[in-house]
């Protein structure tokens, strides 16, 4: 049998993208659709319901997602569309020919009371006690379509509910088989957690073998959870664990803030995507009982300089004749993407970078550093990280993250727990003061570090900065390469320019006018095909460092951000930070020094330059 | 050379991949290979075929969960599904539902402790013409009174004696 | 087991390999010509015109197409599919090959449901047999380069693998879940290719076209409906078993040939059909009027109407594949219906709320198994509410 490359294809064809080149015959002219009577001239392949809201027409949908391909399962979004007797789903119609459609006939408004009923007599009716109350995309459309009433029966049945895992909870029962779950973790992000299983009534999401959560391959990246539309998929909640420690006289609780976290908080807060109050925030969190907030893009700071050291060392061991085959050195900050290798490239994890994600440094620097700062005892220190995403609950858990016996990280909660924590504690943000973040260090060094957007274009210019001696600036021409030709996987290719002859550098040698190549991989089915691509020695195997974010837009899209989610409103989150390849001139002296104590050892407390590398448990992916 | 049973299903996996190609299209055929030879795809089988058409374990879980005749538990090496069409005699087919379940002394959808019988039922399966009937391992029996239920399954037990478990072959009659 | 077929069959009458031969000698225009001037529809029960379909997937630019035989034959009552099979099955691999010709195919998939297994051994002999003859395989027909072959692959029990793009997603290795159209399988089907799905029935029906000819299949039948149809009639009769029948022919003539007497109802169509009362027993089974996929089953005076439709509604809330809302809850919603009114404890207004909602499941179901699962039901409450109301439960 051939292989046409159709066969690799994930998510079967009824939950496929549209496939448009099969449908479209034409030369590109346009096409003439009406809908409710107004008219509009679209490309072949057009949805209707892309076609209605360029018309600023509203059809409701609830199975249809930007990030995911189209199902038509729902039937929510049902029109009518002339000359055919059945209604047909405006998300999965492609316009090929001029058609009248109709969206909101008498028929359909029933058509669509009856589909938001059946819906709701398959679903609990405990709004008030769920976690997606005010926020539920069933309960909006059941509130936007006057159903008030559930004719039909409720099923009374006991279905699934997973709390078995610290990376996700299942509570089937709230389900409503849209697949948003299936196409986000098998199409999004091939790992491959859940899909349906049976079929009819008997039809349910279930995880391979109906095995609990701790027992299957998931990576914590939560897109599952962000794409859900109810409380059927959501994040654990630890926060009785960290209120508990607020509340004890003996416990010194602090919290570390990543940019990510701090940029989508203010979403839960009911401030549109993109808002940064980090001052409010910072006297919100001390309002709520936290003793201490840091600043994790510290860590950041310290992880670029120590990615960049390692980056360059290699440089300079490589064979002068550059032909051995060699692996880029894969970053190892996103804890999601450290569980991807470990279950699907075990044997590729010895290229790893090894070193420990921002969070978990800045844990261990709290740990051995900050308690002989405020002279206690390392061990009364209750230290919280806010996440973007469950993988890292899963990390601070990790036997692996622990120094002295000590866990680096107490408690790991997502921004949504922690807007909880927020919500509970009284305080306002419109009227917080503002405040500044906590001094982790003892001299008198910046408290924080400029947040970016982007860790890899700090790495960037940390690693030109060493190999050339100059810094990246915007007159240097990199060149942006994509070979898959689809976002958030990409190389940038930086050239090193003339070498001042004086300067004798190793690193400069190994490169041979190559310019660095630095890779960007956002979204875990774009790795496979990149780890595929460095196995075939394609471009990515001539990087010299590739980031991996497990989700898409990396931290911005996490798991544990307030849902819903889109390109819009990460794209939004993304733009709060600037982009940059260099710190201040003055944070960057500090840091760089900062960055030597740690190293040397000269750091007080117990820091060494092992603390900043971490370990790794080659799982594989077949489940005994 | 000893196999033990996961060798054997890697091995066999891997043959069919090979004849039939180590993609999603082969996926059925090499299903109903295991299917017929294991009597059901266990759990590693699901997982060796995943890793061999590079999909995922759950994929083949919820496929072989779609159809009726592939299943995730060990089914008995006769499977006897009586079939439920309205056009049959409905106290016909309720008698020979109750005498099956007498003689085998399980209830419909069970395996029998031996592992020799699975009792089920199954839609129309295209004999609305001559019911009740009953369809075993592939062979169509038609007409089926209550009074024959006995007989048929006397014949499975000397069939299995002789080896012949899962034939499908034209019926004798 | 009896070969259930009564009537004289035109299959029995035809030359094999005729209309294949006439074919062979025609262009792909001419044999699509050839089928469009005929008239002829799907005899599956879709009732599409099959010239239309075949220059649909004809006109695509493709590296390959698909000729694909559905017989899956999953509709309760209907087993002419196995007649045609067991007796007739060269006149549907000729039929096949012809469309191959047609559309310029060179792969066809019989898609056999897993109870017809049995049968496979003697299909591929029919096969082999074709081969040796040079009618399948490699130059076929004498005619250089052009080649056409034929595998038959067994099913794995899903009625709803019936629906043409749920059979293509089978063959794919995926569940058998029916795919958006647009784009039908003609243009976009298995694998992506165009891909021509039809019937047992209508592939013999296609030899005997090109065998006597667009004109002679256009005479029999009804302007709307022309030709011949296979029916398979069961239940409560005299004579059950498989006929053949002009199209336009009349409940009550179907009901005299087959010995019904005292007929209380009739499902023209199977499970998801229209139960017909005795007062239309003069409507005629036609494109028309009612639908032709050719399962009839009689149900005499002494059948329980909700128990029929409960069997109906049984059938459709399991085979269901899940996918869309209102075939999935709807239907077991009608069934909870069902079994409330045989408990007695069903309101009128209750009732019209189900018919109500039965009409949504119709209109919004994604595929034609939810499109027409209601019916049965519909038709019932429509022409029998008088004895649907005011049970005494069966527990006393």
């Amino acid at each position: 049998m051939d292989n046409f490359g159709y066969d690799k294809k994930r998510v079967p064809v009824s939950q496929r993208h549209m496939s448009r080149e099969a449908t479209v015959h034409s030369d590109g002219t346009l096409v003439s659709v009406t809908v409710d009577g107004r008219n509009v001239d679209v490309e072949p392949g057009t949805t209707i319901l892309e076609a209605a809201t360029r018309l600023g027409i509203h059809i409701p949908t609830l199975c249809t997602h930007e990030d995911l391909c189209v199902v038509g399962n729902c039937r929510i979004c049902v029109v009518e569309v002339s000359g055919i007797d059945t209604l047909q789903a405006a998300c999965a119609w492609p316009i090929t020919e001029p058609i009248s459609v109709h969206t909101h006939s008498a028929r359909i408004r029933r058509v669509r009371h009856h589909m938001i009923q059946l819906l709701l007599a398959h679903h609990p009716g405990e709004c008030h006690a769920c976690m997606r109350n005010g926020n539920c995309e069933l309960s909006a459309l059941a509130q936007a379509h006057g159903v008030t009433d559930v004719a039909f029966a409720r099923q009374e049945e006991t279905r699934l509910h997973d709390a078995s895992s610290l990376l996700l909870i299942r509570d089937m029962k709230k389900c409503v088989l849209c697949r948003r779950c299936v196409r986000a973790c098998i199409d999004m992000q091939e790992v491959g957690v859940m899909e349906a299983v049976g079929k009819g009534e008997r039809i349910e999401i279930e995880t391979f073998g109906n095995k609990p959560m701790r027992n299957v391959v998931c990576i914590g990246c939560g897109q599952c959870i962000s794409h859900c539309p109810t409380a059927a998929l959501v994040n654990p909640d630890e926060t009785a664990r960290v209120w508990q420690a607020i509340e004890s006289p003996s416990k010194h609780v602090v919290i570390q803030l990543s940019p990510a976290v701090r940029v989508a908080l203010t979403e839960a807060l009911g401030m549109p995507p993109g808002t940064v109050e980090c001052e409010r925030l910072i006297s919100m969190l001390r309002a709520t009982g936290f003793d201490a907030v840091f600043d994790t893009q510290l860590a950041v700071s310290l992880v670029v300089e120590a990615q960049a050291k390692q980056i360059v060392q290699r440089l300079s061991n490589e064979s002068t004749d550059g032909t051995a085959p060699r692996w880029p050195i894969l970053s190892s900050n996103c804890s999601g993407w450290v569980k991807y290798m470990e279950y699907f490239a075990p044997h590729q994890l010895k290229f790893m970078s090894r070193l420990k994600s921002p969070q978990q440094l800045m844990g261990t620097l709290i740990r051995a550093h900050f308690a002989k700062f405020y002279g206690g005892d390392p061990s009364a220190v209750f230290s919280v990280s806010a996440v973007p995403c469950t993988a890292h609950k899963a990390e601070a858990d990790s036997p692996l993250s622990v120094t002295a016996g000590d866990k680096n990280i107490d408690c790991a909660i997502t921004t949504v727990e922690l807007a909880k924590m927020l919500k509970a504690s009284g305080a306002r943000l419109s009227q917080a003061a503002k405040g500044q973040f906590d001094n982790l260090f003892l001299y008198n060094t910046p408290m924080t570090s400029t947040p970016f957007n982007s860790m890899l274009h700090l790495l960037c210019g940390a690693v030109y900065r060493r190999v050339t001696g100059r810094l990246l600036t915007r007159s240097v021409e990199v060149d942006y390469r994509a070979p898959f030709a689809i976002s958030g996987a990409y190389i940038m290719e930086i050239p090193t320019g003339s070498i001042d002859a004086s300067h004798d550098r190793p690193e400069l040698a190994a490169l041979k006018g190559q310019p660095l190549r630095f890779g960007k991989c956002e979204g875990t089915a774009n790795a496979k095909k990149v780890l595929e691509d460095i196995r075939r020695g394609g471009p990515f195997s001539k990087c010299h460092f590739i980031e991996f974010l497990a989700c898409p837009d990396g931290c911005f899209g996490g798991g544990g951000h307030p849902v819903p989610t889109g390109r819009q409103i990460r794209q939004a989150r993304r733009e709060a930070f600037p982009v940059n390849t260099n710190l201040p001139k003055e944070e960057l002296d500090w840091i760089t020094d900062l960055f030597n104590q740690c190293t040397d050892g000269r750091l007080e407390g117990t820091f060494s330059n092992d603390d900043f590398f971490t370990g790794y448990m080659p799982r594989g992916k077949f489940i005994k | 050379m000893f196999f033990t049973e996961r060798q054997q299903i890697e091995q066999d996996v891997e043959t069919l991949a090979a004849i039939y190609g180590r993609e999603r299209s082969s996926m059925i055929t090499i299903l109903q290979e295991i299917q017929r030879k294991h009597h059901y795809v266990s759990e590693y089988a699901m997982q060796v075929i995943a890793h061999v058409l590079d999909i995922h374990p759950v994929e083949v879980y919820s496929v072989v969960s779609f159809y009726h005749f592939l299943s995730e538990r060990p089914q008995g090496q006769f499977v006897i599904l009586l079939s439920d069409c309205i056009a049959h005699n409905s106290e016909e087919k309720a008698a020979v539902a109750r005498q099956l379940e007498t003689e085998l002394g399980i209830q419909f959808g069970k395996t029998t402790q031996d592992g020799k019988f699975t009792l089920d039922r199954t839609g129309c399966i295209g004999m609305c013409d001559q019911g009740p009937v009953l369809r075993v391992n592939g062979r169509m029996y038609t007409e089926v009174t209550a009074d024959k239920v006995g007989t048929l399954i006397a014949d499975c037990v000397a069939d299995s004696a002789t080896g012949v478990v899962c034939d499908i072959r034209e019926p004798s009659k | 087991m009896k070969s259930s077929v009564v009537s004289q069959l035109t299959f029995a009458r035809i030359d094999l390999d005729a209309g294949l031969k006439s074919a062979s000698a025609m262009t792909p225009e001419q044999i699509i010509d050839t089928i469009v001037q005929s008239g002829l529809r799907g005899r599956g029960g879709g009732a599409y015109p099959v010239g239309r379909k075949w220059s649909a997937a004809k006109e695509v630019h493709a590296q390959r197409k698909y000729i694909i035989c559905n017989a899956a034959e999953g509709e309760p009552g209907s087993f002419k599919d196995r007649a045609i099979l067991s007796g007739y099955a060269q006149l549907v691999f000729e039929g096949m090959t012809i469309a191959a010709l047609a559309v310029g195919a060179e792969r066809g998939i019989m898609y056999l449901r897993a109870e017809y297994a049995y049968m496979a051994g003697h299909l591929e002999s029919v096969l082999a047999a074709r081969r040796n003859a040079a009618l399948l395989g490699k130059n076929i027909c004498g005619l250089k380069g052009v080649h056409f072959d034929i595998r038959i692959q067994v099913g794995e029990g899903a009625y709803v693998c019936g629906q043409e793009t749920a059979l293509i997603e089978f063959l794919e290795g995926h569940r058998g879940e029916p795919r958006n159209r647009p784009p039908y399988p003609a243009v976009s089907g298995y694998r992506g290719f165009p891909t021509v799905v039809q019937n047992v029935e209508t592939f013999a029906w296609v030899t005997c076209v090109l065998a006597r000819g667009a004109a002679w299949f256009q005479s029999l039948g009804t302007p709307k409906s022309p030709g011949l149809k296979l029916f398979s009639v069961s239940g409560d009769c005299k004579r059950p078993g498989v006929y053949e029948f002009q199209l336009g022919l009349k409940v009550a003539e179907l009901l005299r040939m087959v010995g019904g007497e005292n007929v209380k109802g009739v499902q023209v169509g199977g499970a998801s059909g229209l139960m017909i009362p005795k007062s239309q027993f003069g409507r005629r089974i036609a494109f028309e009027d009612l639908p032709y996929g050719g399962a009839v089953i009689i149900f005499g005076k002494e059948r329980d109407m909700l128990e029929v439709a409960h069997n109906c509604l049984s059938f459709f809330t399991s085979e269901s594949c899940g996918q869309c809302t209102p075939c999935r809850e709807g239907t077991r919603k009608l069934l909870d219906g069902v079994e409330r009114l045989q408990r007695g404890s069903c309101t009128s207004a209750y009732l019209d709320t189900l018919i109500s909602l039965g009409e949504s499941i119709r209109a919004a179901s994604k595929c034609g198994l939810g499109q027409s699962s209601p019916q049965a039901f519909l038709s019932i409450a429509e022409h029998y509410r008088h004895e649907l109301m005011g049970r005494r439960s069966s527990n006393g």
